[in-house]
């Protein structure tokens, strides 16, 4: 059979188009449920190393619900399950015109959020051992210790950590097709849909995807190296 | 040496094979020869799209679509053997041979054709609006400011964005999403065919279709490309059905529509 495949239809105005308004969403997913997920993962972190009972059992539970939990339930759960709580029509302001991209975000970030705070704990943890006691020895507290002894070495330590993070947080942002976010895979769907070349389509997206997550990688890298000669 | 001898017999006869499957097509075999020296016909058909194809309690494939072809299957003198696909399956498996045909409820476009070919239509369906009753959208006049549901994989998000400007469109994934959005009142309005809508409404009385027929949608089965002996024989056997009757039966076990027979050409 011969294949049919049009290798000049990925780079066809159609196909662009759809990638640029993809590409779009998808890294304003991306880049907000980041920057929410590392603010919300460290605190979750400090949780968890802290002295006292009730915060480290509060991060513990966080990190057991939203690490076990699938994304796609969460995502189902707040889209179509909190209008079953809360109906629309007597909450009107829990739902905002862009409601999908809002539960999107709020979903990769408790996931991610969870990920992130296992990542951190590992650093402080692997630090701790020796330097916090020897850090309280010379008279500092905890707090000081933690602040000035383990903060400041961290970063090499989660680095690579968080790099795998940041990629899944790239990958996870495609489950948010299914509650009708119009990311860079919905794009490529579409474009099968209405061309059948979804061969070509799901190569462009491939390709895109792989850009995207190789700068990632190599951002990271930069800073790891970065952060280690210092 | 002895294994690499039997390294080289290997990939030889392996490419043999190869070549050999590949030359069978690539000498225009016709899927048509191929069903009839099979003794069976594989038809890929929806399992979620009903009144077209979805299981029954007993977990069974029935629907207008299945009816139809097996229908085609008999009139051919060949068994049938139903394979479920989606939207995102049905291509890939139609081209790579795993199927003979589609029967899965496949609008029929100019854009699509360049992929695959089509038989002739056997419905011609039309997008419509279902709301809940009581609600004020009317039309698609009234959609200015509402939000409106559709279905990822059809072109009734195109004209629905055409024809109302100014209303907001929510595209699924699959048609059970794009309906749980209106009901939980995450949208105003849901939009597809007239006919998986009343199905639809069938199941759920709280809702109802209103407006007019927005869109004429013609409805046939997908093949591979340059097979026309086997679009031939499909052809032929869905207008003997027209001819003789039983396509009216299977068309009003379906459907409330009025009817409209697909064309049948002089003899």
């Amino acid at each position: 059979m011969r294949p049919n495949i049009d290798w000049s239809f990925i780079v066809s105005a159609r196909v662009l188009d759809a990638l640029a308004q993809g590409l779009k969403v998808t890294l304003t997913v991306v880049l907000v449920a980041g920057l929410l997920a590392i603010l919300i993962g460290s605190a979750v972190a400090l949780l968890q190393v802290s002295s006292h009972r009730a915060a480290q059992r509060a991060g513990r539970i966080y990190v057991a619900l939203f690490r076990n939990i699938p994304l796609l339930i969460l995502l189902f759960f707040f889209y179509f399950g909190l209008p079953t709580l809360l109906p629309r029509s007597h909450y009107p302001l829990v739902y905002s015109d862009h409601y999908e991209i809002q539960i999107a975000i709020i979903a990769v970030t408790l996931v991610s959020a969870a990920f992130i705070a296992e990542v951190i704990r590992g650093g402080i943890e692997t630090i701790v051992v020796g330097q916090l006691e020897s850090a309280l020895a010379t008279g500092l507290s905890r707090r000081q210790g933690l602040q000035y002894v383990v903060l400041p070495q961290l970063g090499p330590t989660v680095l690579p950590g968080l790099s795998n993070e940041a990629i899944n947080i790239v990958k996870n942002s495609s489950f948010a097709m299914t509650i009708g976010v119009t990311e860079l895979i919905w794009q490529a769907q579409q474009i099968e849909a209405d061309t059948f070349r979804g061969f070509e389509a799901m190569t462009a997206v491939t390709l895109v995807f792989l850009l995207l997550n190789g700068t990632i990688f190599v951002t990271f890298r930069v800073l790891e190296y970065a952060l280690r000669a210092k | 040496m002895l294994t690499r001898r039997l390294v080289c017999m290997t990939v030889v006869t392996a490419a043999t094979l190869v070549a050999a499957s590949i030359s069978n097509r690539a000498q225009g075999a016709s899927t048509l020869d191929e069903v009839k020296a099979r003794g069976k016909m594989i038809v890929g058909v929806r399992f979620d799209s009903p009144p077209f194809g979805s299981l029954d309690a007993t977990g069974k494939v029935v629907g207008f679509d299945i009816e139809l072809i097996n229908d085609i299957a008999r009139r051919l003198g060949v068994a049938i053997e139903h394979v479920q696909v989606t939207a995102k399956t049905r291509i890939p498996m139609l081209e790579s041979g795993k199927i003979d045909i589609l029967a899965a409820s496949l609008t029929h476009s100019r854009e699509r054709d360049r992929v695959i070919d089509f038989s002739i239509s056997y419905l011609l369906d039309g997008q419509r609006l279902m709301v809940k009753k009581g609600s004020s959208i009317r039309g698609v006049g009234d959609l200015k400011g509402k939000t409106v549901s559709a279905v990822q994989g059809s072109y009734n998000e195109a004209l629905i964005r055409k024809l109302a400007p100014e209303a907001r469109v929510l595209v699924f994934q699959e048609y059970p999403q794009a309906f749980l959005a209106l009901k939980q009142g995450l949208a105003d309005a849901f939009t597809t065919i007239g006919t998986i809508l009343e199905a639809t409404a069938k199941k759920d009385p709280d809702f109802e279709m209103v407006g007019e027929l927005l869109s004429s949608e013609p409805i046939a089965f997908g093949m591979r490309e340059n097979d026309s002996k086997w679009r031939d024989a499909i052809n032929f056997a869905l207008q003997d059905m027209v001819a003789d009757g039983t396509y009216k039966q299977i068309f009003d076990r379906h459907f409330s529509l009025p009817y409209l027979p697909p064309e049948t050409w002089a003899p």
